[in-house]
């Protein structure tokens, strides 16, 4: 089969969680053929992977969004349909426009993507909707705002689209619109699989971004929310990692007859067979992270900061790449004002072999989905001390059907007093701190195994394949 | 920033006002010497083609160099603007004088006519210029003030003349220079205390011709409106030969002169009142576009802007229509009693121009405003149908045309000009915040033009 993988600002240009997930996932399914469709800022990154691609990658094709800035204006006049103008007045209150309508007059009759934004029709939309709900604001800012918003997606769905038998979006946003394009434009089922929340993440964005005015963030976030509905309500089969994510999806408007969790898996073998640490006198504690401000590394130091006035014995090892420069010397300089002891950085190692010195592993991130490094610490016996957040609670207890018992401790976001007193418990208490290890290596050997997950997924594609030609025969 | 626009308008009208005032005190003055009649006509000739040919040239650059010096006024750069005045001049003089040289080279009067034909026509070039940036900066009173004092002063020595009788063209000839050249020193003295820095390139200005190109033939076209139908007829049934190719057409030449002043009012007008009471409201509504206005206080000030906006074009026309009246009522009862030769023939051109003048009046101030709102293809359009429409039906009046109704085509000439501007700007209007926000591209354009191509060589060779 020919899977057409739409990616938004990740895979290949990125590394970090989902892009080497991505990559994992294309070379475990040799048996079909990539098309991929991705979709980043700037041109300037055409053609700069980060990764070598798999064999069974057949084409890559690639939008950048700033591309549209630099848009000629459309010469041409257009004169829009009744219905046309419907959708295009849909689109822009950001409610829901009839997309194959848009899909028709931009990607087959090849509309110019600046010919609408500039012509009178948008500024009289626009001007109604300043005058019932934006009387105080400035009139232009709005203006230019709208305009940069809703010109990306016009211009990408102009773009040619790839061939292929089934579009698979791995978020909402962009990729969702084209993952519909595709399936219109081809007639072929398409498969949205979230990783996170793509329409609350950008949300928590905007609410929390300074570079947006405070009159705009509602528009910017119903603005998201009518991209994330344009997948929701046509994709054939929409899944989520874990629980919760999957209620959130449907609170926002799937239908749950179309909502699937599909679990990550890990490579378990990989880590079962790491031996525990040899006692040396020292507890070991490892948080295998990013350095991002997402991840709340702060919070961590200051933890262990507080633990070294409990405990005398104890090292933390923060292992990962400095994802946010800025943030990693903000968080060498913590450790040296506080004038911890004992904190080491690591950087980019192989966690595989890194794992050896460890006694069990910590995750302060105040945002997460189903984090794979809480998984690998599991595999290799080691628990965890999570935060609440994302499906890590799950994790640690088991979701439903799961009775194997606790594999760590979750503890409330950003609470430094909790997280320390998780941290000491897991030091002092030996023997419960091997027990949890051993249900979690239980539980990721029952159900968080990458060949699992990708059985999952094939299924996913034959299943909705079969439901497409069944409807459709009907 | 637009407010310069206003006083562009000026240019075209100011000189050529002045320029009437200097060939009616030179004819008095000459006649008053008892001159011969021939050479009287082709001293008078000389003249009225060196002021046409210079306006002529100078309104290449008109609009383009106004637009340049205001952006420098706005963008508080003014040591900029003095080294434009040397580069505009030198382009002008060179490009100029190469064809004007040419011309007199084959015009068949004395090499000393030539010469002093060349001379009087690069000091009018550089006059022109001169007032296109003191315009700019709204200072009437120098202009009027120095043009007196030069004025006076080439009278007086011309007084002298007349009275130690040494009256011959070329010393009349030297009196006009003398007086334009004092001028032009004048009104240099005045920049250089206005602006006594200058840096940075002399043709920089060049790129502003690729900005705003259209303006440049804005410039040309109201020029070539205004004039070409009074050269259109030195080759009709009412030319005269002066002398090799110095032609005239006294029959036309002379109520054209006379009607031209009827326009001085509303020229007057829109500075004094148009400018006045429509400025205000029209800053206040370009301000809040780029400052914050919410769509309330826009569309509030709009119909303000355009409120006061219609009541002053009404009442200038209104002040037009009486000015012009006047002029053909009570202006052909004057004219007849002055010795101008005027006969019946000459007082229906001089009545079918004084409507035509009134037209174009009215029209320049709408195309004014146009400028004022951006509307660089509705300024073009208007300017272009009153140049062509003037020109063509001139030519086929002269061809095909009976003398009685010369003028005619110049009156439609006006007539186009009124009508193409006055919808255009009602349909501009009605349109404005989708012209000032909708066609607005989101990047901006970098195509470089021939005048940018121009420059960077000018300022290659400046360089070097």
């Amino acid at each position: 089969m020919r899977i057409c993988v739409i990616l938004e600002g990740c895979y290949p240009y990125v590394t970090g969680g989902v892009s080497t997930w991505m990559h994992q996932y294309i070379k475990a399914m040799p048996e079909h053929e990539f098309v991929l469709w991705t979709i980043a800022a700037s041109s300037r990154d055409r053609g700069k992977f980060k990764y070598k691609l798999p064999d069974n990658v057949a084409e890559v094709h690639e939008i950048f969004l700033q591309d549209a800035l630099n848009l000629p204006p459309g010469k041409k006049k257009y004169k829009l349909k009744p219905e046309e103008l419907q959708a295009l007045k849909d689109f822009v209150h950001c409610s829901r426009p009839d997309w194959e309508v848009l899909f028709r007059m931009y990607n087959e009759k090849g509309m110019p993507p600046m010919s609408f934004l500039m012509s009178r029709d948008f500024l009289d939309i626009l001007t109604g909707i300043c005058e019932e709900d934006y009387p105080y604001t400035a009139f232009s800012d709005m203006f230019h705002t709208l305009r940069s918003m809703f010109l990306p997606v016009l211009y990408t769905i102009c773009q040619e689209v790839p061939r292929a038998d089934l579009y698979h979006a791995i978020a909402t946003g962009y990729s969702g619109i084209l993952a519909r394009l595709g399936s219109y434009k081809y007639h072929v089922p398409f498969l949205l699989t979230e990783h996170g929340i793509y329409t609350r993440e950008r949300e928590e964005e905007i609410l929390r971004a300074q570079w947006v005015p405070a009159a705009f963030k509602r528009f910017w976030v119903r603005f998201f929310y009518m991209l994330s509905a344009a997948a929701y309500d046509r994709a054939d089969m929409i899944t989520s990692l874990f629980g919760s994510a999957r209620r959130i999806q449907i609170d926002i408007g799937c239908t749950p007859e179309r909502c699937r969790v599909i679990p990550n898996g890990i490579h378990y073998e990989r880590f079962c067979d790491i031996p525990l640490k040899e006692k040396d006198g020292w507890t070991d504690i490892g948080a295998v992270v990013r350095l991002a401000p997402i991840k709340d590394i702060k919070t961590l130091i200051y933890s262990f900061y507080e633990l070294k006035f409990r405990l005398e014995k104890v090292r933390l090892h923060i292992i990962g790449p400095e994802d946010d420069k800025q943030y990693a010397r903000e968080c060498y300089g913590l450790v040296k004002q506080l004038g911890v002891r004992d904190v080491f950085f690591s950087g980019m190692v192989n966690v595989l072999d890194y794992m050896e010195k460890l006694d069990f592993t910590v995750l302060t991130s105040i945002s997460e989905g189903q984090p794979l490094s809480v998984l690998e610490s599991f595999a290799a016996g080691r628990p965890c001390v999570t935060t609440d957040v994302g499906c890590c609670r799950e994790l640690l207890n088991g979701m439903e059907g799961d009775d194997l018992g606790q594999a760590g401790l979750c503890v409330p976001p950003m609470d430094r007093e909790a997280i320390c007193s998780a941290m000491e418990r897991m030091c002092l208490r030996v023997d419960e701190r091997y027990r949890m290890g051993q249900i979690g290596k239980k539980r990721v050997e029952t159900f968080y195994r990458h060949e699992d997950m990708i059985q999952n997924y094939k299924g996913a594609y034959t299943e909705v394949i079969e439901k497409w030609q069944e409807s459709d025969s009907v | 920033m637009c407010r310069a626009y206003g006083y562009a308008g000026l240019i075209c009208a100011g000189p050529m006002i002045l320029g009437v005032i200097l060939l009616t005190g030179v004819a008095f003055l000459s006649q008053l010497a008892g001159m011969q009649q021939h050479h009287r006509e082709l001293l008078n000739c000389m003249l009225t083609y060196c002021l046409l040919s210079s306006l002529t040239t100078a309104s290449i650059f008109n609009m383009g160099v106004t637009r340049f010096v205001s952006d420098m006024l706005y963008e508080e750069k003014t040591e900029k603007i003095m080294p434009s005045l040397y580069g505009s001049c030198s382009v002008l003089l060179v490009g100029g004088a190469i064809v004007w040289g040419v011309f007199l080279h084959f015009s068949g009067v004395s090499p000393v006519y030539r010469l002093l034909c060349l001379w009087f026509y690069c000091i009018l070039i550089v006059v022109w210029m001169e007032m296109n940036y003191l315009t700019a900066l709204k200072d009437y009173k120098v202009l009027v003030m120095d043009f007196g004092i030069s004025l006076g002063i080439g009278l007086l020595l011309a007084l002298l003349l007349v009275l130690f009788r040494m009256v011959t063209i070329t010393t009349l000839f030297l009196c006009v220079i003398l007086a334009y050249g004092l001028l032009m020193t004048l009104y240099y003295r005045q920049l250089l205390k206005y602006f006594p820095r200058s840096r940075g390139s002399r043709f920089s200005f060049l790129r502003w011709f690729d900005k705003y190109r259209s303006l440049i033939f804005t410039g040309i076209f109201v020029n070539l409106g205004l004039f070409a139908h009074l050269v259109i007829m030195y080759f009709g049934p009412l030319q005269v030969q002066v002398e090799g190719l110095f032609y005239g057409a006294p029959m036309h030449d002379v109520p054209a002169l006379c009607a031209f002043f009827s326009i001085l009012v509303t020229t007057i007008n829109f500075v004094t009142s148009v400018e006045v009471r429509f400025y205000p409201k029209y800053k206040n509504y370009y301000s809040l576009f780029n400052d914050n206005g919410s769509i309330r206080d826009i569309e509030q000030a709009e119909m303000e802007m355009l409120a006061v906006l219609k009541q002053e074009l009404t009442f200038n026309a209104h002040k037009q229509l009486i000015s012009t009246l006047l002029f053909i009522v009570i202006g052909s009862l004057v004219l007849e009693i002055l010795p101008l030769g005027m006969n019946d023939t000459s007082m229906g051109i001089y009545r079918l121009l004084c409507a035509g003048y009134g037209l174009y009046a009215i029209s320049n101030t709408i195309m004014l405003i146009l400028l004022y709102f951006e509307d660089y293809a509705g300024a073009l359009m208007g300017t272009a149908a009153f140049a062509a429409v003037s020109i063509l039906a001139t030519v086929w009046q002269i061809l095909f045309g009976e003398v009685n109704y010369y003028g005619l085509g110049f009156l439609l000439g006006g007539l186009a000009f009124y009508l193409i501007s006055w919808l255009r700007l009602e349909w501009y209007t009605k349109r404005l915040p989708y012209f000032l926000l909708s066609r607005q591209a989101l990047a901006e354009n970098k195509k470089e033009g021939i005048f940018s191509r121009l420059c960077n060589r000018l300022e290659r060779k400046e360089g070097s």
